[in-house]
């Protein structure tokens, strides 16, 4: 600009000292003109080039003061900040109680190539981690490696300390660890997640992908407080008659929803690293077992369902049944015939097998297969045993299938089926995950609403005057059958191990809750003579759970002796004439 | 004339590119707040998820059921026949709101006397 400026200086002095020289007025006009032809180009020229640069300045300028700046992060400059993400969603009860959940931790780790001393820092570390052992931080403390784990997953307290020791080369990592404030709770069906988050286990397993890729929470169907009062029940009832193990599940007969199921011994998944086979085997899902006498709910509802037998019905029970090697015979022996009621009420062996072969195998295999008995229980859980059934299914299996021998099934299958015979007729698949929708779950009929009621009443009288009259839980009219069955072993039968077990419904007129509890291996005391028979070990079980989960469930203690129950659960024996009082 | 003009267009582009500065600087500040508040919130949120874990473990059935035992030693599970509805419940005014007289009795119950 200056250069050119001087440039048409220049040329304006020659021309006027070219005009002083030549005095011709029409030349010096035409370059006058030209040159400020010139010069008027020049200037508008530098102008536009000036433009351009504001130009330029100004879209810049509105760039950065009016335009967003992709590179940015989102966070700061978004007007409301997004839910806090965790590598794993939380798990929690019907009721939203959290039952799993990730916090973040820090763990420390060292570079021992940075470390002064070794001997020095293992002495100080070890006044703030107690828990560890000098001579092994010793020896990690003293390696060629730049990076050793010294312990995971610190309290904030501890990290604290051990940040407050000052040691050059020890650090920090934070990362995402699995808890479970409920310890124990519910430890078969939650599973647990190992250090990397995966799922190991239990619903954390069945959900390991959709956990991870949602942050909703997993809502089951486990209510906290009925899982403790089982849990803790059985852990009574298993400590007090020496089991050992036990299991025991609460389902709602009409839509098929676990509320809470414990399996014993269990342990903390918190520490699943530290846990027996035995603690971590869900004896509620993956144990098969032969049921015993809980079966003939099964067989009483087939024969009455199928019109083989009526209500006023009965059977010869006097002498036992040999069939080959097998003798069926009678725990509680009344040796003369015996009514539908009576055969449930005493626990017949004989009636049982009697009304099974009059239903026929194949009736029967088609009943149990329509109840999900003939396969693993369909449960959203990796932990699902498959039953044992007996191949072939001889006329002496399906005898001995009527009264729970021969044919093992897990716990949870045993009260998916009894929900189906006591709530009307209908199989719901048992779920552990609460549903959103309101609308009443897919379920088919099996045995009409007819039976159903007709099997509620001889459960009812297995309770007011059977063999389960220590599981009944005043006012809550519970109903049920008590199961007691050798454990097999080499082919036969161990006289002395038992499991015995009591699945009662609760309250009878209008059920709403299956409550199982059994016992593996118990051992009779002096306050049931001896006995650890379902009906004195395992009934008390199931009256003292229901006595404390019903209130928790908002089910309303009634009277009895109401004629309205009278009416509803009553039993009519045709057996000369007699009338038995149940209700 | 041209000059003044010149003069009211420079001083005009003065005024927008101060005002236009002014506003980014402002803008910067306040996404700064933004920025600081949002940290903020997800720290809280962190210490919500924290808090809400303790409670949970505070919670347990099993831990409230020991509290109990050794601070409330003389509480029982309730028998059944402490549990009712609220209409069974025995504080009842003596003359229920249409005037029946209910003797201490539950309303529902008194109007069953009554054969009402």
């Amino acid at each position: 600009m200056i250069f050119s400026r001087r440039k048409l200086m220049s040329k304006k002095r020659r021309g006027r000292q070219r005009a002083a020289s030549k005095p011709c007025a029409a030349f010096t006009d035409k370059r006058m003109e030209h040159v400020v032809e010139v010069s008027h180009t020049r200037i508008l020229f530098a102008g536009a080039m000036l433009m351009l640069a504001f130009g330029a300045i100004s879209v810049r300028l509105i760039d950065i003061a009016l335009l967003q700046e992709a590179t940015e992060p989102r966070v700061a400059h978004s007007t409301r900040v997004e839910a806090m993400r965790m590598d794993r969603a939380d798990i929690v009860d019907r009721n939203g109680v959290l039952l799993a959940t990730n916090l973040n931790t820090a763990s420390l780790y060292a570079n021992p190539r940075k470390i002064l001393d070794p001997n020095e820092a293992a002495r100080q570390l070890i006044t703030a981690l107690p828990e560890l052992r000098e001579a092994e931080i010793q020896r990690l403390l003293k390696t060629d490696r730049a990076f050793v784990w010294l312990r995971r997953n610190l309290t904030p307290r501890q990290q604290q300390s051990v940040n407050a020791l000052g040691i050059p080369g020890l650090y920090f990592q934070s990362a995402e660890t699995r808890v479970y404030p409920n310890g124990p709770l519910a430890a078969h069906i939650l599973g647990f997640a190992d250090i990397d988050n995966r799922g190991i286990a239990g619903i954390e397993r069945s959900f390991d992908t959709s956990l991870r890729e949602n942050s909703e929470p997993l809502r089951l169907t486990i209510d906290t407080r009925v899982q403790h009062a089982l849990q803790d029940e059985l852990l009574k009832a298993k400590v007090e008659f020496n089991a050992i193990g036990a299991t025991g599940i609460i389902m709602d007969v009409n839509n098929g929803e676990i509320l809470a199921m414990a399996s014993l011994p269990d342990y903390d998944p918190n520490y699943a690293g530290q846990a027996l086979p035995d603690q971590r085997f869900n004896r509620a899902t993956l144990g098969v077992y032969e049921l015993g006498s809980t079966f003939k709910i099964f067989t009483a509802a087939m024969a009455l369902d199928y019109g083989v037998v009526k209500m006023s019905g009965g059977y010869d029970a006097t002498e036992p049944i040999r069939v080959s090697r097998f003798l069926i015979r009678d725990y509680h022996a009344k040796k003369r015939w015996l009514s539908v009621p009576e055969i449930f009420m005493y626990s017949s062996n004989i009636g049982a097998a009697k009304m099974a072969q009059d239903v026929g195998t194949e009736a029967q295999q088609e009943f149990f297969g329509q109840l999900g008995m003939l396969h693993p229980a369909r449960v959203e859980l990796p932990e699902v045993g498959a039953p044992i059934i007996p191949t072939p299914w001889r006329p002496v299996s399906t005898m001995t299938i009527s009264y729970g021998h021969g044919m093992a099934v897990s716990p949870l299958q045993l009260v998916s089926g009894v929900s189906a015979m006591v709530n009307g007729g209908l199989v719901h698949r048992a779920t552990l995950i609460r549903s959103p929708s309101t609308e009443p779950r897919a379920a088919k009929r099996i045995i009409s609403a007819r039976t159903s009621l007709e099997v509620r009443r001889l459960m009812r009288l297995v309770v007011e005057t059977g063999t389960g009259k220590n599981a009944a839980a005043e006012g809550y009219v519970v109903g049920g059958k008590t199961g007691t069955a050798d454990k097999p072993a080499n082919g036969g039968y161990r006289r002395r191990s038992l499991i015995s077990s009591f699945i009662g419904a609760f309250p009878m007129q209008a059920p709403r809750y299956v409550v199982l509890a059994l016992l593996d291996e118990p051992q009779g005391n002096k306050a049931t003579h001896g006995y650890a028979t379902g009906g004195w070990v395992a009934a008390p079980i199931v009256k003292r759970v229901v006595a404390r989960v019903a209130p928790l469930l908002g089910v309303r203690p009634v009277d009895e002796t109401a004629p309205e129950l009278h009416q509803v659960l009553d039993i009519n024996l045709n057996r000369e004439g007699r009338q038995l009082a149940s209700y | 004339m041209r000059g003044a003009i010149l003069l009211v267009w420079v001083g005009l582009a003065g005024i927008a590119g101060f005002a236009l500065f002014n506003i980014t600087f402002k803008v910067e500040q306040l996404e700064n707040e933004l920025s600081a508040l949002n940290k903020q919130i997800l720290k809280e949120q962190n210490t919500i998820h924290v808090l809400r874990a303790e409670w949970s473990f505070l919670n347990r059935p099993a831990n409230i059921e020991g509290l109990a035992r050794e601070l409330l030693p003389e509480l029982r599970h309730p028998q059944t026949s402490q549990i009712g509805g609220i209409e069974d419940l025995t504080d009842t005014p003596k003359t229920a709101p249409d005037g029946l007289a209910t003797n201490g009795l539950p309303i529902s119950k008194a109007a069953a006397r009554n054969g009402q």
